[in-house]
């Protein structure tokens, strides 16, 4: 089976210019030598902190912005250099939620007609037909249809992350990619769009592409987890073995750096020293040597590759297979 | 065990708009203790930070503080309370940025981008002491060593923008150091940085409370921040303390249903794959149709009707340290 | 209950009524709203509202000071009255004198016969608001005294006010076209073309205005009429207000951009158009307006200085610059101090417009 998005070596480099001429005088490496996959029903999670190319990744993905290199295979098809007009027919099966529920709604148009958008200018015109089909959306992400006539501003946050979805949701995409959408929500409503978020996937099939930097959030939705650092992705694996035998020393100083809600657990953490690297002037080798514990002199010239240490599980450490990390352990009671 | 630091007494802060009076905060009282970390938790809309500006004395307009004490104890034991002092009153100056340091959550908006971030430093260190602007140099390198930036003599002439999110938050605690505070008021200090970045952040903070026997007030809306860094924990939910006790208690028996709905309802690393989450039904009420009675009434799993929805329940207090405003708690003492 | 009902409104509330409601809240934008309608009310029945020709001099009238209008007749009964003015020279100073004359009480009535003017442009008419009961208001009603020629500076401060406030309205609209037109070309196609209008842009703002105004006032040939001057000054005015409102455009469609709404547009298959007219324009035009309402001070206040200098509108067109330009000299002021009431319309229309846009712009974003 084909999956639904199959990302092949991506990269977007940004141009840094100077001077009133503009000239190019370096750039950027947001993203650099990218590739996962995402099937059917799935969601895959980027994190990673910010400045890691995690957005620019999804943004590429969207095509929103040009990649400058690699392939994105959408349903077989790839996108990565396809014109805006082609581009059209297949849009419409990949659709976003956003972070921020305010900006993200049109705050002069009622529910119906933001939701009806998608529906409207890809040739649903009968209103009576897109009206029921609004309707049904707006039971899907369980609001009440009365709703319809209401403007943005009646809602509160986390309903107008719902309605977010029900838009997406609108032209039966086959692809969600979902931008830290419940990173602005409070926690109390976290939770209901997060469990929203599962049942609606296990419901409908899709594969979501989940950007988020909550690495809590994270492991309550994922199958697999891609950890990025400086536009690269360092660790790939099932959520499961991520969080329990994380093989990257940057996935280990994450996971350690998450505060737990319990205060009987309040471990030494690994602290890590400095700020994530310059991606306009990453370090030479492995971007993270110079705040990783385990770095040797080889780190410092030579790139380590992607690798598969375990079926499905890769990682981008030279030493991986020297060094015994930390865990995330199970709750002891 | 010794006296309290900073004692808050039933502070009522409200807010009168042209739409209705929003009670931010309706009702709070705590004690702070020097070397001791009082979180206050809570999600939007809960007064957490309307309390800190409360005790600082700078709401912002329409808002008041209605009634209530702030007592805080001088370091020459006497007892001030600062809410009759004017706010802008030498004395209530003084004690901002002197005796209570403050670390806002968003260190860009709070720090000048036209000045170095020395002599932001250097401003501040002779506020509060007669100091030359050498010795204030002097003095503001070694705040700026003692938060951890590297290179302090260089980075003192550095303007905040040339810093990484976490160094200004660094330089925003060397700043609330730099009036030598007994308490440190941090609001959301590292809400706006990344997971690595707060660790660093909390880290320092715990480093400067055990050096310095700082009692440090913690305002955040995440529990595991709250579960990591303090030793009480006062719940808040629209104005209302709904619960308080030792932070061991408030995660382990706590006693409000908003408290065990709140903990059962945060993600958690430690959970498993795909997992769904306990989720508290509704979302929170505008504070201008704050519901009758306890304020969580209608999205309390546990609401007794008739009684939940009409009267305020009453703070109980359970064992020596812990306390909850609940009606199911005064039912069973009853 | 009432609650619940008053929360169901503000949900299905547009837009429009939440700048409505935003907007009533501010009292002094209100009370702006109303005398800038007021003054555009005058400005549309201007000939009405006039009393005597504003063009008719006569020497034997001139410097007449206002002259009130007796409410109460001698019986106290109410009967509003003026005495028609006899003018008697003073045997020493040579100068003019005039004294109400007792004996010739005239009748103040309203919608009086007076001269005639085409109501609109269109209906021919000789009714005005203000009349005296022998159809001859010239020799009796001096309600702001009359300047040197002998002309009622009421009357010709009314059709001033029709010129000054047109004048602003016709270079707000050339200013809107131009600048919606060039602003929304630069924030939407960006690059080259956005330079190029921003640097025109930044030209057209360095230039100092007297200057520049001077230089193309002399372009204006002697020979034309009043009306085509009218229209050159107009455009000149406008050449320069456009640039104000090209940024805003430009702001806005920049912003919007951003916004995550506009993607969300983008993503699920919207055109080009549908995102600039269904998205994005309803998004500003509550900025356009607020900023064409703060616009059109600065035009009637180029239009006024301009003329003032001498440098705009010429007698015997009149506006408000023409009518001050009157009262410039020393011996204006000793001799008939009323000519400087014209400042007091301008005064009062620029803040009231000042007010009334200030109020629309905080208004104009009820989500904001």
């Amino acid at each position: 089976m084909t999956p639904v998005l199959d990302v092949r070596s991506l990269r977007k480099h940004f141009p840094i210019r100077t001077g009133m001429l503009g000239r190019v005088s370096g750039h950027v490496k947001a993203v650099d030598d990218v590739s996962f996959t995402i099937d059917r029903g799935e969601t895959l999670s980027l994190v990673g902190e910010s400045g890691c190319g995690k957005t620019t990744t999804s943004r590429c993905i969207l095509r929103a912005i040009a990649p400058t290199a690699g392939e994105i295979l959408f349903q077989g098809n790839d996108i990565a250099q396809l014109q805006r007009k082609d581009l059209r027919p297949l849009r419409r099966q990949m659709q976003m939620i956003f972070q921020d529920p305010f900006s993200s709604l049109n705050p002069r148009m009622t529910i119906s007609e933001i939701i009806g958008e998608p529906l409207l200018v890809n040739g649903m015109t009968n209103n009576a037909e897109r009206n029921a089909r609004v309707a049904e959306l707006l039971t899907l992400v369980q609001l009440p249809t009365a709703y319809m006539n209401r403007f943005p501003h009646a809602f509160s946050g986390g309903q107008r992350q719902r309605i977010g979805i029900a838009r997406a949701l609108a032209l039966h995409p086959s692809l969600i990619v979902a931008d830290e959408p419940v990173s602005a929500l409070d926690v109390s409503v976290q939770a209901q769009i997060v469990n929203l978020l599962i049942e609606l996937q296990d419901r409908l099939g899709l594969a979501i592409l989940f950007v988020a930097h909550d690495l809590s959030v994270v492991k309550h939705v994922s199958h697999r987890v891609a950890v990025m650092y400086v536009g690269r992705i360092v660790e790939l694996a099932p959520t499961r073995t991520l969080f329990a035998t994380p093989r990257h020393p940057y996935t280990e100083a994450l996971l350690s750096a998450v505060p737990v809600p319990d205060p009987r657990r309040r471990a030494s953490r690994i602290v890590l020293e400095g700020d994530v690297a310059d991606p306009s002037n990453p370090p030479t080798g492995c971007h993270f040597h110079p705040r990783c514990r385990y770095a040797t002199d080889r780190c410092k010239v030579e790139t380590p590759p992607l690798v598969e240490v375990a079926p499905g599980h890769a990682v981008r450490c030279l030493r991986t297979d020297e060094i015994a990390l930390g865990s995330v352990t199970p709750p002891q009671n | 065990m010794a006296d309290p630091i900073l004692s808050v007494r039933d502070l009522h802060t409200h807010f009168f708009a042209d739409e209705g009076v929003v009670r931010a905060v309706d009702g709070t009282s705590f004690d702070l203790f020097a070397g001791q970390t009082l979180g206050i938790v809570g999600e939007s809309g809960c007064g957490k930070s309307v309390t800190a500006r409360s005790i600082l004395r700078i709401v912002d307009r329409p808002g008041r503080i209605v009634s209530g004490e702030i007592l805080l104890r001088r370091a020459d034991g006497s007892v001030t309370d600062m809410v009759k002092l004017p706010a802008d009153s030498r004395e209530a100056r003084a004690i901002r940025g002197g005796e209570i340091g403050l670390v806002f959550q968003e260190p860009m908006s709070s720090l000048s981008a036209f000045h170095t971030i020395g002599n932001q430093l250097i401003e501040a260190i002779r506020l509060h002491a007669s100091l030359s602007k050498k010795q204030a140099r002097a003095r503001a390198i070694e705040l700026l060593a003692m938060v951890g930036i590297p290179r302090p003599e260089q980075r003192v002439d550095a303007y905040s923008f040339e810093l990484s999110g976490g160094l200004r938050q660094r330089v925003m605690v060397a700043l609330a150091l730099a009036g030598e505070p007994r308490i440190l008021i941090a609001d959301e200090p590292t809400t706006a940085l990344d997971v690595t970045t707060q660790a660093q952040i909390l880290e320092l903070i715990r480093s400067l409370q055990r050096e310095r026997d700082l009692a440090v007030i913690l305002i955040t809306h995440d529990m595991g921040v709250i579960a990591e860094m303090a030793d009480d924990v006062v719940v808040m939910y629209l104005g209302k303390e709904v619960e308080k006790g030792p932070v061991d208690a408030i995660f382990h028996a706590p006693n409000h249903p908003y408290t065990r709905a709140l903990l059962r309802s945060i993600p958690s690393i430690l959970a498993e794959p795909r997992e769904k989450l306990a989720t508290i039904a509704g979302s929170i009420p505008h504070p201008f149709a704050r519901p009758n009675g306890c304020p969580f009434h209608p999205r309390c799993s546990e609401t007794l009707p008739g009684v939940c929805d009409t009267q305020v329940p009453a703070t109980v207090q359970i064992g020596e340290r812990q306390a909850a405003a609940c009606h199911l708690l005064s039912g069973k003492t009853a | 209950m009432s609650e619940a009902v008053a929360e169901n409104r503000v949900a299905v509330a547009t837009q429009r009524q939440l700048i409505w409601w935003r907007f009533r809240k501010h009292k002094l934008a209100l009370i702006s709203a109303g005398i800038v309608l007021a003054f555009y009310l005058v400005a549309a029945f201007a000939d009405s509202i006039a009393y005597t020709e504003p063009f008719d001099t006569q020497a034997a009238r001139s410097y007449i000071p206002p002259q009130p209008i007796r409410w109460f007749d001698a019986n106290g009964n109410f009967h509003p009255q003026v005495f028609a003015l006899k003018g008697k020279r003073d045997p020493r100073t040579f100068k003019l004198a005039y004294a109400p004359d007792p004996n010739e009480p005239r009748d103040v009535v309203l919608f009086a016969h007076g001269y005639g003017y085409k109501l609109f442009g269109l209906f021919p008419t000789d009714r005005h608001l203000l009349g005296v009961s022998d159809g001859k208001p010239q020799d009796a009603l001096f309600l702001l005294g009359t300047d040197q020629l002998g002309r009622d500076v009421f009357s010709r401060l009314v059709l001033a006010t029709q010129t000054s406030l047109t004048i602003g309205l016709v270079g707000v609209a050339m200013s809107l076209l131009l600048g919606v037109l060039l602003g929304g070309i630069s924030g939407l196609h960006g690059g080259w073309l956005d330079l190029g209008i921003q640097r025109l842009i930044e030209i057209l703002r360095s230039i100092p205005t007297i200057p520049l105004w001077m230089g193309l006032a002399a372009a204006v040939p002697n020979t034309w009429s009043s009306q085509r001057v009218y229209f050159a000054i107009t455009i000149i005015i406008s050449l320069i207000g456009w640039t104000e409102l090209a940024r805003v455009v430009r702001g806005r469609f920049l912003a919007l951009r951003e916004e995550d709404f506009i993607t969300a547009a983008e993503l699920c298959g919207a055109s080009r158009l549908r995102i600039i007219f269904k998205h994005m324009v309803p998004s500003f035009l509550s900025h356009i307006i607020a900023a064409v309402s703060l616009a059109l001070p600065a035009m009637i206040i180029s239009e006024t200085t301009l003329s003032f200098l001498g440098l705009g509108l010429r007698p015997p067109a009149i506006s408000w610059g023409v009518l001050l330009q009157d009262a410039q000299n020393l011996q204006t002021l000793g001799l008939a101090p009323w000519l400087l009431v014209v400042a007091l319309p301008v005064i009062v229309v620029i803040l009231a417009f000042n007010f009334l846009g200030d109020g629309l712009r905080d208004a104009a974003d009820p989500y904001g």
